[in-house]
């Protein structure tokens, strides 16, 4: 898993980059509540567009994106 | 992971104990060519160790197995793998175990049980650790093993080694045997 600080105001943040071998499952926005992730609040993100997640409506509160993806040995 | 203590040539990634095809080559590959190195005599059993694949906890067809298997989408209840997702967290949890263990029955022990039948030869097994394999996992071994760690608080705990001998009595495997060792230094 990878986490990423989604700043207010932000409405696309950038897919990470994917090695070969991994393959991204989901990406999920979660609120931070107190220094903490609420993962009881996350929203799975589904679009992505040209390589970014689109996040709509723009953010008005800090959020951390937490990006779901696996490696998988080379065939 | 990786392999911990590898032979030349055999570094890299564990297999994926939930992929079929997966054993399906490892058998072909290594399995096939031990074997026939026994010629008409085939070895009383081969082995599979304690199972110690930490991290394995994914597969290629995961989501679409869980779907089928436990009736909804793991994929937006992924959250409740990390850490508490809501009033939900626990039976997700309970059901991505129960699947992962249902695919290592079916596409790791049930194989190797059948490889081992097919060559005329009995399947020892310490059926225990990660993936996680459950004591009916054990159904699927000729020969339940366990380990004993040589210390005193093994015969008051519920060790590998007891885990083994009650898969032994549930499914008829009179049979049991334990890898164990001593140390000069108790």
């Amino acid at each position: 898993m990878e986490t990423i600080q989604v700043s207010p105001g932000t409405d696309s943040v950038a897919t990470p980059d994917i090695a070969t071998g991994e393959q991204l499952i989901a990406v999920f926005l979660a609120p931070v509540r107190d220094g903490h992730v609420s993962l009881r609040d996350a929203k799975q993100l589904p679009l992505i567009v040209k390589g970014r997640l689109q996040v709509s409506p723009p953010l008005e509160f800090e959020k951390r994106c937490n990006f779901l993806h696996i490696k998988v040995a080379p065939a | 992971m990786t392999v911990k203590r590898p032979a030349v040539g055999a570094e890299g990634f564990v297999l994926d104990h939930y992929d079929r095809n997966a054993i399906e080559t490892h058998l072909n590959v290594v399995g096939d060519r031990f074997i026939e190195a026994f010629g008409e005599q085939p070895p009383y059993a081969i082995f599979s160790d304690s199972l110690e694949d930490y991290g394995s906890n994914w597969t290629g067809d995961l989501v679409e197995q869980f779907r089928i298997r436990r009736g909804y989408d793991l994929t937006p209840n992924l959250p409740a793998l990390i850490g508490d997702a809501g009033p939900l967290t626990a039976s997700v949890r309970h059901d991505w175990g129960k699947t992962l263990t249902e695919l290592a029955n079916e596409r790791f022990l049930a194989p190797l049980h059948a490889w081992a039948q097919q060559h005329h030869t009995l399947f020892r097994s310490q059926t225990y650790g990660f993936p996680p394999v459950t004591l009916s996992s054990n159904r699927h071994a000729d020969l339940p093993e366990g380990e004993g760690k040589a210390a005193l608080l093994m015969w008051r705990q519920f060790s590998d080694l007891r885990w083994a001998a009650s898969a032994g009595h549930l499914f008829g495997r009179p049979v049991i045997s334990s890898e164990t060792w001593v140390t000069s230094s108790m």
